[in-house]
């Protein structure tokens, strides 16, 4: 029975091993129902392993897996009412599009006039009707997408799961197809799980999104909470484009105040945590994290405000709506967003004003955010 | 090509000295296959006359209606037709029984993978480095424990499991290539082992089953050794009824007769590499260039 605080996907302390390696270890995840869980993480991590186990391809070495008041452990991937989207969206070469969706409806039994109506309805959804007879080698990559995921619409299950359905599409098409997909979830409302190690996906689709690298599941959470709070240095460094700028600094506190030392510069920290008060009492270091959009560039040095660092400016990235300036020096260096109209030159004395409500703190020993 | 360009027609030079070359070596090769056919509708006497390579001056087909239904082979003046049938009659279900079980055999070892699968195909393998001489003993005694001596069906056996390596070779690489994401969709559509082999993967593999099909017709065709050794008065096969024409040593040697009969002989084959031989290099490629 599904008791009300049980939730709808419960990956429950899965671990997976392949012969000595663990590959995945303690899983433990849960999805509410109609949501959108991203597995997020760099390849290698085990995030594909877990939608593997999800659709009933790989067995859990322990743990269990539940949807729903059932559990899923032990039936065949046909009986666990999920439909999935392959990475290489997996079209039956030799079937035309409409054998292709229709597939799972024959091998059910289904009618031949009743299938015949489901898969115009799915076609019409998806506006793929003209490509009905065609085969997948005639089909582009969108359009194969989009079969494939009128393939899994067709089914109307209690689960999506998607595996990097975008990696193989252009830049232009992966952000139409996003957009897509997220409408799909809005209209259908039903349970995703979706996986890629693209972290603006897992950023723009998710409504949760699971942070794994080696293995284990290093934060769980909104959207915003994995990009405001990162839970670690891998997480803040992982999530985001550019990575949060990282510098180490000696924690120092005056009785009330905690500040840190930053290029020549004392800086009093804002609202510091019970933590951070307790390592500035023994004057310990820590890693100090902030985004690029936490800083604002100003040309000239002439005029130092608190809070502000005199660097020079090494190099400029315009990417056309901004530019990432990177100023500092070996030792010390701010990767930081401007307009693009603020366009120095390499050399150019800069001071950074870094907005002090959003620095990020972590442990030098293990990562783990303090603060 | 008389305006061409300069570009165009040191190509010309260079496209002239190759089809030369090829032509040359054409002419090499299809040297014997021309004697054979122009002395097999030669009369006898103008073959002892001399010249093997002059065109016939009287032109006749009775060499090859002999050969095919009135030479003397063995006791009876059949010709060879009642041994091509032999032939037909074991190199059908062999080339079948062996490409379908190889079929399976690749799709179970690349999608069904289970605990030293390994090992099985390396030992599968292993079967086509074995020697046809080490295994006559030996199959002629399991070919009597099953009652299958002397018998075409017995020869299809020996044909089958002497096959298996290499038609399990031939789909297991194909299959390789053949991505594993294709088998979980279907499982996920609700399909099983044998209609995911028969829906998905089988029809998908039309290169590599005529690759396989080529390769047993012709080794099954021209098998001379197991036929020898295994096969009864009525159930001889071509190559080796073939040898018995040419080699009487009784009367006068019928060279027109001969060359006839080993045309016939050599004809299935034939037929099936000009039909189907681009699939074959085709069908190689296909599981060489993604493994």
């Amino acid at each position: 029975m599904q008791t009300s605080n049980s939730p709808f996907l419960h990956i429950d302390h899965v671990h997976k091993t392949f012969g000595e390696t663990e590959v995945l270890s303690d899983i433990d995840i849960g999805l509410e129902e109609g949501g959108f869980l991203v597995l997020v993480g760099p390849s290698g991590c085990g995030k594909s392993t877990l939608l593997n186990m999800i659709a009933g391809f790989e067995t859990p070495t322990q743990g269990d897996i539940r949807l729903g008041d059932r559990t899923l452990t032990g039936l065949h991937p046909s009986q666990r009412d999920i439909a999935m989207v392959f990475q290489s969206y997996a079209l039956y070469p030799n079937m035309n599009v409409a054998d292709n969706i229709g597939f799972g409806m024959e091998t059910r039994g289904v009618k031949k006039n009743v299938r015949q109506k489901k898969i115009n309805e799915v076609a019409e959804m998806l506006q793929i009707q003209p490509l009905l007879k065609r085969k997948p080698s005639q089909l582009s990559g969108g359009q194969r997408q989009r079969v494939a995921m009128g393939r899994a619409l067709v089914r109307d299950p209690r689960l999506f799961l998607f595996d990097e359905p975008l990696s193989n599409l252009d830049a232009r098409l992966r952000v139409d197809m996003r957009i897509e997909i997220k409408n799909m979830h809005d209209t259908l409302g039903t349970s995703i799980v979706y996986v890629t190690h693209d972290q603006i996906e897992a950023m723009t689709l998710a409504t949760k999104i699971a942070v794994l690298n080696q293995g284990q599941v290093l934060q769980v959470g909104t959207p915003e909470e994995i990009y405001n709070t990162p839970a670690n240095e891998f997480v803040a460094d992982f999530m985001g484009s550019p990575s949060m700028n990282k510098a180490p600094v000696a924690l120092d506190t005056d009785g009330s105040a905690v500040t840190i030392q930053l290029a020549d510069q004392r800086l009093k920290l804002h609202n510091p945590s019970d933590a951070l008060h307790s390592l500035a009492a023994r004057q310990e270091s820590v890693v100090l994290g902030i985004r690029a959009e936490d800083i604002t560039t100003t040309l000239g040095q002439e005029s130092l405000d608190e809070n502000e660092l005199p660097l020079t400016v090494q190099f400029v990235e315009p990417t056309g709506s901004d530019n990432f300036i990177s100023a500092g020096d070996k030792a010390l260096s701010f990767v930081s967003r401007a307009k693009n109209n603020v366009r120095p030159s390499v050399g150019d004395a800069a001071r950074l004003k870094l907005d002090m409500n959003r620095l990020h703190f972590f442990s030098p020993s293990d990562g783990k955010r303090v603060g | 090509m008389s305006n061409a360009s300069t570009h165009s027609s040191g190509f010309n030079i260079s496209r002239l000295f190759l089809y030369i070359v090829l032509i040359i070596f054409a002419v090499y090769y299809l040297l014997p296959l021309y004697v054979m056919l122009v002395n097999s509708v030669k009369p006898l006497e103008e073959i002892r006359g001399g010249d093997m390579l002059a065109l016939p001056d009287a032109f006749t087909l009775t060499p090859w209606a002999q050969a095919w239904s009135q030479a003397q082979i063995g006791v009876q003046a059949t010709g060879l037709k009642p041994y091509f049938m032999n032939s037909l009659a074991m190199v059908i279900p062999a080339v079948l029984i062996s490409t379908l079980l190889g079929a399976l055999n690749g799709y179970v070892l690349t999608k069904w993978r289970f605990r030293g699968d390994g090992i099985v195909f390396g030992l599968l393998l292993l079967s086509c480095f074995i020697p046809f001489q080490i295994v006559l003993i030996p199959m002629a005694r399991m070919l009597g424990i099953f009652g299958l001596a002397g018998s075409t069906s017995g020869l299809v056996l020996v044909h089958v499991v002497y096959g298996l390596g290499f038609t399990t070779l031939f789909f297991r690489n194909y299959y390789a290539a053949f991505p594993s994401e294709l088998v979980r969709a279907a499982q996920i559509d609700g399909a099983g082992f044998l209609r995911i082999f028969l829906r998905i993967l089988l029809p998908s593999s039309g290169p590599i089953i005529v690759v396989t099909v080529i390769w047993q017709f012709t080794n099954v065709w021209n098998d001379f050794l197991f036929g020898a050794s295994f096969a009864d008065v009525d159930s001889l096969p071509m190559t080796v009824a073939l040898n018995n024409l040419v080699s009487s040593s009784t009367g006068v040697k019928e060279y027109n007769v001969h060359f006839a009969g080993a045309i016939l002989a050599a004809l299935p084959t034939l037929v099936v590499y000009v039909v189907s031989g681009r699939y074959f290099v085709r069908g190689l490629m296909a599981g060489a260039v993604k493994g």
